[in-house]
C-alpha cells in the first residue's frame, strides 16, 4: 500500500485571530486516509496535542521554524487493524490530560470522550482547576467522579460513566 | 460531590448594572451632573450613586453570586436571597436619588426622607447579599488569595454603606442626626473605604483567578498578593485611625501613611499582573484581557498621578478628573473587559452544557465577534483618557463630548453582550460541523 501523501494544517492564522483551533485539527485528523500523516503548523509547540495524538496512534516529531513558530510531523505509529484505533471499544480509557487548555475545553474534551464510551466503563482525567461545572454536568447525566488534589499538578479524576447499554456510540 | 452550578440572578445584577452605568454617563454627558454641576452638588450625587451603588456594586455582587462558589468549592448561594438583595438595593438607590433631588429643590422637601429610608434599604439589600456570600467564604475557608481579596472587600463594602446612611441621616433630619466628626472626617473615609477597600480589592481578587485562568497563565503564587491586601488594609486602617488623633501630628501621619501603602499595595499588584500577563501561555491575547491590560494602565496612571499630587498638596484642584479616571477608566473598563468574556461563557454553559457530547454545540467564542466589539472598547477606553485630559486641563465642554463618546462606546458594547446572550450562534446557522461530532474526538488511551 502507498502511504498516501502528508497532509498539512496551517492552524497559525487561526490561533493569531485568538482562535481555538483543536476542533479543526481533530476535524482533519478524522479525515486522513489510513497511513497518511499530518504536519501541522502553529504558533507555539502544541505540547497537550502530543498525548491527544499518541492515543489515536500516531508518533509527533517537532521542530521550531523561526518566528516563535512551530512544525509537527504527526506520523501513524507502526501498522494498526485494518479498522484503526478509534474503532476499537474503549473500556477503561485515558489519561485524559487537560492541563493547559483555556475553559470550557477541559469540559467540552471530557464530556464529549465519555459520550463515546460503553456504560460502566472508566476515563482517568487531569486538570488545573476543580472542575466544579463539569462535576455539575456529570451528576446531571448519572456520572460518578471520584477527585484528587495534587497539589501544583492539578487535580486527578476518575470518572466512571453510568446510562442506559447502548448509549455510546 | 459538589454542585456548582450558575447563579439564578447573576444576569439580573448584570442588567440592572448595565441600565444604572448608561443612566449615569447620559446624566454627566447631558450637564446634568458634575463635570457641569458642581462636585458635591445634589445632582453630581445622583450620578455618583448610580455609578458606585448602581453600577459597579450591583455588578461585582452579581459576579460574586458566580464567582464565590466556583473559587470555595460550595454549592450555588443566594438564589433567593439574591433577588430579595437585588431589589432592596435597586429600590433603594431610587430613593437615595429621589432623597438627593430634594436636597437641592428639584423635588419637594418633603422628599428628603427618602435618601435615609433608601440608604437604609441598601443597607439592608447589601447585608443580605454580604452574609450569603460571606457564609459561602467563610464555609470555604482556607481561602486561596481571590477569596481573601472578596472576604476583605465585602467588610469594606458594609463599613462604606453604614457610613453612607449615616450621612443619609444626618442630611434628611439634621436636627435629630447632627455629627460633627461625620461631616469633617466621613466623606474622605467613605470614599477612600469605598473605593478602595471595596471595589478594588474586589476587583483585584477577581482579576487574579480570571485573567491567569483565561490567559492561560500559572495561578497566582500568593506571594506578591497577600501583600497587596495586606498593605491596602493596613493602609486603609491608617485613614480610619487618623480621625481619633485629630488635633496631634499623628492625624497628618496616618493619613499620609495610609495613602503611601496603598500606593504600596497598587505597585506591587501592578507587579503582579505584568507578571501574569508576562508568563501567560496564550500567546494571543482576547478582546478580554485587552480591555483587563488597558483598565491596568488606567489604574496606574491613576495612582501615578494621585500620588504626585497627594505629595504635592495639589490633591484637591484635581481630585474630580482623577476619580472620574479611576472609576470609569480602571474599574468600570475592567467591568466592561470581564462582562465581555463571563455573559457569553455563563449563556453557553447555561444553554449548550447539557447537550456537549450528545450534539453539535457552537463554541463560547461563536456566541461573541471579537472583531465587530473591538472598535467599541477601543473608543470607551480613548474616550475615558481624553476625558480625563480634558478635566484636568479644566474644558469641561470637551470632557462631556469625551462622556458622550464613552456612553454611545458602552451601549454598543452592551448590545454585543445582548447578542451573545439572545443572539443566534452563526455556527448554528450552519449543519453541524464534523469536528463537533464525538467521532472527531480521540478514544483516549485506547492505544494497545
Amino acid at each position: 500500500m502507498n502511504a498516501p501523501s502528508t497532509l498539512t494544517v496551517d492552524v497559525r492564522p487561526t490561533l493569531r485571530a485568538g482562535g481555538e483551533p483543536f476542533a479543526d485539527i481533530m476535524a482533519a485528523v478524522a479525515g486522513l486516509a489510513q497511513g497518511q500523516s499530518l504536519r501541522l503548523l502553529a504558533t507555539f509547540k502544541p505540547a497537550p496535542l502530543f498525548a491527544v495524538m499518541a492515543s489515536r496512534g500516531f508518533n509527533h516529531e517537532e521542530r521550531e521554524i523561526g518566528g516563535g513558530d512551530w512544525e509537527v510531523l504527526f506520523r501513524p505509529k507502526a501498522t494498526e487493524g485494518a479498522a484503526g484505533p478509534s474503532a476499537r471499544p474503549a473500556n477503561d480509557a485515558g489519561p485524559l490530560d487537560t492541563r493547559g487548555l483555556e475553559p470550557p475545553e477541559p469540559m467540552v474534551r471530557v464530556l464529549h470522550t465519555l459520550e463515546t464510551m460503553p456504560p460502566g466503563s472508566t476515563l482517568e482525567v487531569y486538570t488545573d482547576r476543580e472542575p466544579l461545572f463539569l462535576y455539575k454536568e456529570l451528576a446531571a447525566r448519572g456520572h460518578s467522579v471520584d477527585s484528587k488534589a495534587l497539589g501544583q499538578a492539578g487535580y486527578r479524576h476518575l470518572i466512571r460513566r453510568s446510562g442506559p447499554a447502548g448509549a455510546a456510540s | 460531590m459538589i454542585n456548582t452550578g450558575l447563579s439564578r440572578w447573576t444576569m439580573a445584577y448584570f442588567a440592572a448594572a448595565f441600565a444604572a452605568f448608561l443612566a449615569a454617563q447620559l446624566l454627566m454627558a447631558l450637564g446634568l451632573a458634575y463635570p457641569a454641576e458642581p462636585l458635591m452638588s445634589a445632582r453630581t450625587l445622583v450620578a455618583v450613586h448610580l455609578v458606585t451603588i448602581g453600577w459597579l456594586t450591583l455588578l461585582m455582587l452579581g459576579a460574586l453570586l458566580q464567582f464565590v462558589p466556583v473559587i470555595t468549592g460550595s454549592a450555588v448561594i443566594g438564589e433567593r436571597a439574591g433577588l430579595a438583595s437585588l431589589l432592596a438595593i435597586g429600590v433603594g438607590l431610587i430613593g437615595m436619588i429621589v432623597g438627593f433631588l430634594a436636597l437641592d429643590g428639584t423635588l419637594p422637601a418633603a422628599c428628603t426622607g427618602a435618601l435615609a429610608l433608601g440608604g437604609g434599604a441598601v443597607v439592608v439589600g447589601v447585608a443580605l447579599v454580604a452574609v450569603t456570600i460571606g457564609r459561602a467564604l467563610v464555609a470555604g475557608r482556607p481561602l486561596a488569595l481571590p477569596g481573601r481579596f472578596v472576604a476583605a472587600g465585602l467588610c469594606f463594602l458594609c463599613l462604606t454603606v453604614l457610613l453612607g446612611v449615616s450621612f443619609a441621616l444626618a442630611l434628611a433630619w439634621p436636627d435629630y442626626f447632627a455629627w460633627d466628626g461625620l461631616v469633617v472626617h466621613g466623606l474622605g473615609l467613605h470614599i477612600a473605604t469605598g473605593i478602595i477597600g471595596w471595589f478594588t480589592l474586589t476587583a483585584i481578587g477577581v482579576s487574579y483567578r480570571l485573567l491567569s485562568m483565561f490567559m492561560l497563565a500559572p495561578e497566582e503564587d500568593g506571594g506578591i498578593g497577600r501583600w497587596v491586601l495586606r498593605s491596602a488594609t493596613a493602609g486603609i486602617g491608617l485613614f480610619w485611625a487618623g480621625p481619633f488623633f485629630g488635633g496631634t501630628p499623628f492625624a497628618g501621619i496616618a493619613a499620609s501613611g495610609g495613602a503611601l501603602l496603598s500606593i504600596i499595595a497598587a505597585g506591587l499588584y501592578l507587579a503582579d499582573m505584568v507578571r501574569i500577563f508576562r508568563q501567560r501561555k496564550r500567546p494571543v491575547l482576547e478582546l478580554n484581557s485587552i480591555a483587563g491590560a488597558a483598565a491596568l494602565v488606567a489604574f496606574g496612571a491613576s495612582v501615578l498621578a494621585f500620588g504626585a499630587l497627594e505629595f504635592s498638596g495639589r490633591l484637591s484642584a484635581f481630585v474630580g478628573p482623577l476619580i472620574y479616571l479611576y472609576l470609569f477608566g480602571w474599574l468600570s473598563g475592567l467591568g466592561l473587559g470581564q462582562l465581555y468574556k463571563i455573559v457569553p461563557f455563563l449563556t453557553w454553559l447555561e444553554r449548550y452544557g447539557p447537550r456537549l457530547g450528545k450534539e453539535a454545540v457552537p463554541r463560547v467564542q461563536d456566541l461573541v465577534s471579537e472583531r465587530r466589539a473591538a472598535p467599541w472598547f477601543v473608543a470607551y477606553f480613548l474616550a475615558v483618557a481624553a476625558g480625563a485630559v480634558a478635566g484636568a486641563l479644566g474644558v469641561p465642554l470637551v470632557w462631556r463630548a469625551a462622556i458622550l463618546v464613552h456612553l454611545v462606546a458602552s451601549i454598543l458594547i452592551a448590545r454585543e453582550l445582548w447578542r451573545a446572550r439572545y443572539g443566534r450562534p452563526a455556527a448554528l446557522a450552519v449543519p453541524a460541523p464534523p469536528a463537533l461530532s464525538t467521532t472527531a474526538f480521540p478514544q483516549i488511551g485506547a492505544s494497545p
